[in-house]
Formats: structure tokens, C-alpha cells, sequence
């Protein structure tokens, strides 16, 4: 949907090179998060410390990411996606160039946690937030091609990463990781804006001051808009189940017997299937002419149905069937969740929307994984974490019943989306 | 100390073919505390006459004692020799051919690191060595000197080497104070009641130049590349431009066509 202070989405030609752009921020921030797990076991030898301290490096910067997501996107509503990108690439790479001079771990906190975290923050959103706004009709293809950089990006860093620590070290391999993190910014060079002036004009008061755009962050007006506050409740659900396979499937598969090879071969699977999932998901939901959010439901209730019944599966075969199930259906629907929430928003507040939405989901993902394991705990396996986790997500999608026009035909949508568009 | 024994072991072979000539059969015997043992050799005759074969028993290609054994009505014959020392022992049955099993009683093996451990000059590093299964008594740590191998004396020298030894199966050396020197390798030798044995360890030394290089490589690929991007869309929208400028001539020098076409 374009209202008339935006034009209109070229549906091509640049929004490639800004779906290139995404992708590579993509790989850059998510791809490097997820194999960072390298470095985990040189800090714990390094620094001596246990486990669970080292763990909050991460932890920090994931939070920190997620929680910056209403910055990221007041700056970037005021600057334009281009500056704020550009910045959060340098932010990002200057926290692990820093990191790689630690002698502490609170050292790492600082630089990783909270430096490389804001710089996250600022690359993520705004990115997402572009594809949105240069594509209308392929926009779900173009956002599911864009998020599909996580899994390749893990894909290559896993093993590069512990290559850079044999060769040079914890501190050598930071340091190098920091310079392929600086990519961020010839990224967010890519991101060139729609109109020569920025996005100014989708704050009606930004003729006065530059201020209003981050007072904005107090009191969002999507905090009042029914529709985004239903489908943010849908995905803190949603996201409390989603990344438990993540956590504890290695785990679980290690408890029925499987070893460690077999085990982490199971959460490839699931990986190599989420990738599938992110790029057919995308391309389906442009194609069929079935309502967003009725994908987007479908997907998320398959999601939810695979995890609960992934401890049905007690024989190696059945259990990869589940993970991949598991892992195309997650995937699947997480560029239908971004495109999804550009229709209910409206591509004028998408970076506001996405920003928010990041800021809430954390609630969700803090929440996820400690209560599997607490449920894991009390009950001596996984079976009930697993079903818990598969309760979320459907109790998620049906939260997205109750968004309304849900029962519409696609038909009336789409001539609704026309008649916006035509001048 | 006192060298007594803890437990009898009994140890078989496996049974094999005297007729044809197979490799030899081998196996490893790991020691940890002393002990009376037993070695059993067994073998059996694929053919029913019944034959008298030569067993003799030899430590280390020494030959301990030589005897003839018979088949029984199972085809098979056993011949067994009692030790008290580590070694390898072998036992050798001959009649037109010779066959033979060896027992290599050895001390538990440490296992080093198989890769370098690396470093950088100024910081400090912990190397490790472990043996899971069989505590030793002690550790000892060596460093290689040209050929030589050569004690690490970490009580002379406390601000350079400090040996943690909280768990008697884990010793970690931490080596403070990196200098190029210290690129060598590293031995842990662990010490049990029969014997000892060694792992290595190698420490290799950087300095920041090595990773710097990479990097200041990557980044300036960086500055290049969105050198190149701002620059192509300079040019783009240059000839955006000039192509509209163009355009609006165009429509002007029509309008005037039209001007002095209408009368």
C-alpha cells in the first residue's frame, strides 16, 4: 500500500541491488551471531570462566539488538536508511575490533555486547524496512530472498571462523572478522534512498525540529493502532516457541541416544530447510492469490504443529523428517511476517513497525528458552518443552485470526490496493 | 614404594589359523597399576590329525621359555606365560610354519595437541594436557632447547610459568609474558606407577602485524567498493539529468515548430 507522500515502488531494477544489499546484511549480522559459538569455547578457555558468563556476551548482543530496534528505526525515519545503516556497519565492526584487545570479560560485554550490538541495531531494521518499501507485488519474495542471508551466512562463517582461530587465535580472528564486518557499510551504501530528501516527510512536524522524530520514540503512534498491537501480540508468541529447536534440539537428540555428529546433523537439516523455506515461502506468498495473512497463518500453524510432534519422533528418520518439516515451515514464514506487517502498517511507519515489533518480540525469545529448559528440569525430557513450545506458535496464529478484515476475500484486497495506487 | 600387586589379569588372543600365513596378530595392553598377569595364546587347527606344535614365549625378541603342546580332540591349544613387567611379548607356534601374536603392554598414552596452539607476543597463553581414564601420580613439563628436551622449572621462574594442577588428570601450563622465543614445542610427562609417558604440545608466536594484514586488506576493499557505489550513482543520476535537460529541449524546439506551423 503507497499512500501519496511516497512514491511508488519500482518493484525492480535498484530494489535487486537493495535485496543484495539486505542479503548481506543478513549474513553479516545474523550469519555471524549464529557461529559465533567458535569463539565461545576460546573465551571460556581464555578467560577461564564458566560457561554460563561467557554466554552473556551474546546474549547481551542479540538483547541489545532487538531492544535498539525503536532507535533504529526514529533515526532512520529522520535520516533516511542510507546513514543510519552506514553507521551501524562502523559501529558494529569497531566493537570487534575493539573486542579483539579484551583482557576481561566485562570487556567483552562492552564491546561486543553493547557496541557491535547497537551497530546491529542500526543495520537491521532499516534494511528490512527498504525492501519493503521498493517492492509492492514481490515484496515477499524479495524479503524472503533477503532474510535467506542468515542461513548462508552461518553456513560459511561456522567454518571460516574456526579457520581464523587456528591461524591467528582468538584475538587475530576477531580482529579479522571485525574488517568483513565493515561490509556492513559498502551494504548500506547500496541503500539508496526513494527520494532525494529522506523520509522526512512521514512525520508531519519535522519541518520544526529534528527532535520530534526520536520524541516519537515515547509516545509511537502505533502503540495505539489495534491491528500492529494484535499482530505484535501474535508474534511475541510466536517467537516464545520459535527458537526452542534452536536451543535444545542437539540436546534432545543427545538424550535419545544419538551422537554428538548425529545430533548437530539433525539442527543442519533443520538450518538447510529453513533456507529452503525462507525463499519458497516468499516466492509462493507473491505468486498465490491467497491473503497474506492467511499464509502467514497457515505457516505458522504448521510450524507449531511440527514442533509438537517432533517427540513422536523416536527413530533417527522420523526425527530428521520433523526437523526439516520444522525448519521449511519456521523459515517460511519469516518473510511473510515482515511483508505482513507492511500491509497492516502501511509502508510510511514500516520502520517504526519493524523497529517496535523487534523491541516487543524480545519478551517473547527471553521468555522461550529458559521456560523449555525449566520445563526440561521438571520433567526429566524434552517432551514437554517441545509441546509447549508448538502451543505457542498456535496460539499465535490464532491471535491472527482476530486481525481485522481476516475473513475477507483476496480478491477485495487486492482492488483495494489498486485503487490506493492509481493516481 | 613398594611394588605390589593390585590384580590379577588374565589376557587371551584371539584364536587363529595355524595353516596359512596371516599377519601378524597384535594387541595393546594398557597398565596402570601393577599387577600379576596372565598371557593366553590360542589356537586352532582347521584339519583333525592330531599334531604336536612348538610354543615359544620371547620378551622383547628375548626368548623366555620353549615348550610342545598337542592338539586335543577340539582342535584347539593354549599356552600361557606369567609376567610381571612391561614389555612385548610374543608368542610363536611352529610347525612347518610359524605363527605368531604379540601382546604390547604398555602405560596409558597421553595425547597432546595435534595442531599448534597459537599466540601473540606480550600476551599469555594455558596449554593443557589431559589423561581422563588413568590419574598419574605427577606431571613433569618439558621444553624443547634446540634437540634437547630441557625441565620447565616453574618454582625459579613464577612470573613465566605457573603449573595449575587443581585436578590430578588435567595439567595446564600458563605461560605469561610471550616472547618469540617461546615458540617451541611443549612436553607434559605423566608419571604412574609403571612408567611414563609424553604428549606434545606445540606453541607457535605472532605477532598483531600477521592478522593486521587481512584486515587493513579487507578494509580497504571496503573503501573501494563504496568509493564505486557513490560514484556510480553520481554518474547515473549525471546522466539522469542530462538526458531530461535533453528531453525538455526537444519539447521545445517542437512547441515552436508547432508556433510557425499554425498560421
Amino acid at each position: 500500500m503507497t499512500d501519496g507522500a511516497h512514491p511508488e515502488p519500482p518493484d525492480g531494477g535498484w530494489g535487486w541491488m537493495v535485496v543484495l544489499a539486505a542479503f548481506l546484511q543478513a549474513a553479516l549480522v545474523f550469519g555471524l551471531i549464529r557461529s559465533f559459538g567458535v569463539f565461545f569455547m576460546e573465551f571460556v578457555g581464555y578467560f577461564g570462566e564458566l560457561a554460563g558468563r561467557v554466554s552473556w556476551v551474546t546474549s547481551i548482543g542479540i538483547a541489545v539488538l532487538q531492544l535498539g530496534g525503536p532507535v533504529s528505526s526514529a533515526l532512520s525515519t529522520q535520516y533516511g536508511a542510507r546513514p543510519v545503516v552506514m553507521a551501524g556497519g562502523f559501529l558494529s565492526g569497531l566493537g570487534l575490533l575493539l573486542a579483539s584487545f579484551a583482557t576481561s570479560l566485562t570487556h567483552l560485554y562492552l564491546s561486543i555486547g553493547l557496541l557491535s550490538g547497537l551497530g546491529w541495531a542500526l543495520v537491521f531494521t532499516p534494511s528490512v524496512a527498504s525492501v519493503a518499501r521498493y517492492f509492492a507485488k514481490r515484496r515477499t519474495f524479495a524479503t524472503g530472498l533477503a532474510v535467506s542471508g542468515a542461513g548462508l551466512g552461518s553456513f560459511a562463517f561456522s567454518p571460516l571462523f574456526q579457520l581464523l582461530v587456528d591461524t591467528y587465535a582468538w584475538r587475530g580472528a576477531l580482529l579479522v572478522v571485525a574488517g568483513i564486518s565493515f561490509n556492513l557499510v559498502a551494504a548500506g551504501a547500496l541503500l539508496r534512498p526513494l527520494e532525494p530528501e529522506g523520509n522526512k516527510a512521514a512525520a508531519p512536524e519535522a519541518g520544526w525540529l529534528r527532535l520530534p522524530a526520536l520524541s516519537s520514540l515515547c509516545r509511537p503512534s502505533l502503540a495505539s493502532h489495534r491491528p500492529f498491537l494484535l499482530y505484535a501480540a501474535a508474534f511475541i508468541l510466536v517467537d516464545a516457541g520459535y527458537y526452542i529447536p534452536y536451543v535444545h534440539l542437539v540436546p534432545h537428540g543427545r538424550e535419545l541416544g544419538f551422537d554428538e555428529y548425529r545430533a548437530a546433523f539433525l539442527l543442519s537439516s533443520a538450518a538447510v530447510a529453513d533456507l529452503c523455506g525462507r525463499v519458497a515461502g516468499g516466492w509462493l506468498a507473491d505468486r498465490l492469490a491467497v491473503r497474506l495473512v492467511h499464509s502467514l497463518t497457515l505457516w505458522t500453524v504448521l510450524t507449531g504443529l511440527s514442533m509438537a510432534l517432533v517427540p513422536l519422533g523416536r527413530s533417527y528418520s522420523l526425527l530428521m523428517g520433523l526437523c526439516i518439516c520444522y525448519g521449511f515451515f519456521a523459515g517460511a514464514l519469516v518473510p511473510l511476517q515482515f511483508s505482513g506487517l507492511a500491509e497492516i502498517v502501511g509502508t510510511g511507519r514500516i520502520m517504526e513497525g519493524i523497529g517496535l515489533m523487534q523491541m516487543v518480540e524480545s519478551a517473547g525469545s527471553l521468555v522461550g528458552a529458559p521456560l523449555s529448559g525449566w520445563l526440561r528440569d521438571m520433567t526429566g525430557d524434552y517432551t514437554a518443552s517441545f509441546i509447549v513450545a508448538g502451543a505457542f506458535l498456535l496460539a499465535g496464529s490464532l491471535l491472527l485470526f482476530a486481525l481485522p478484515n481476516y475473513f475477507s476475500c483476496p480478491l477485495d484486497s487486492t482492488t483495494k490496493e489498486e485503487t490506493t495506487r492509481d493516481p | 614404594m613398594l611394588f605390589q600387586p593390585v590384580e590379577n589379569v588374565y589376557l587371551q588372543s584371539e584364536p587363529f589359523w595355524l595353516w596359512f600365513s596371516s599377519a601378524p596378530v597384535e594387541e595393546n595392553v594398557i597398565l596402570y597399576s601393577p599387577a600379576n598377569i596372565a598371557l593366553s595364546c590360542n589356537l586352532t587347527s582347521p584339519s583333525t590329525d592330531s599334531a604336536t606344535v612348538n610354543v615359544t614365549w620371547k620378551k622383547d625378541n628375548e626368548t623366555l621359555r620353549s615348550s610342545s603342546v598337542t592338539f586335543n580332540e577340539t582342535k584347539h591349544v593354549w599356552s600361557t606365560q606369567y609376567i610381571n613387567q612391561m614389555g612385548n611379548y610374543t608368542c610363536v607356534f611352529k610347525r612347518d610354519q610359524e605363527v605368531k601374536a604379540t601382546f604390547h603392554l604398555q602405560v596409558p598414552q597421553i595425547e597432546g595437541k595435534e595442531h599448534h596452539v597459537v599466540s601473540y607476543v606480550g600476551d599469555s597463553v594455558v596449554l593443557v594436557c589431559k589423561s581422563i581414564k588413568y590419574i598419574p601420580i605427577s606431571w613433569i613439563w618439558y621444553m624443547s632447547n634446540g634437540s634437547d628436551q630441557v625441565a620447565v622449572n616453574d618454582s625459579l621462574m613464577p612470573d613465566k610459568y605457573t603449573v595449575d594442577e587443581k585436578y590430578a588428570n588435567i595439567t595446564k601450563l600458563k605461560i605469561l609474558k610471550i616472547s618469540e622465543e617461546d615458540d617451541r614445542s611443549y612436553w607434559c610427562q605423566a608419571v604412574f606407577k609403571l612408567g611414563e609417558s609424553k604428549g606434545k604440545v606445540s606453541l607457535k608466536v605472532l605477532t598483531y602485524m600477521t592478522p593486521l594484514k587481512p584486515f587493513l586488506a579487507i578494509a580497504a576493499e571496503v573503501i573501494i567498493l563504496v568509493a564505486i557505489i557513490f560514484l556510480y550513482e553520481m554518474y547515473s543520476k549525471k546522466k539522469q539529468m542530462h538526458a531530461g535537460t535533453l528531453q525538455g529541449e526537444g519539447s521545445n524546439v517542437l512547441k515552436q515548430n508547432a508556433l510557425i506551423m499554425a498560421p
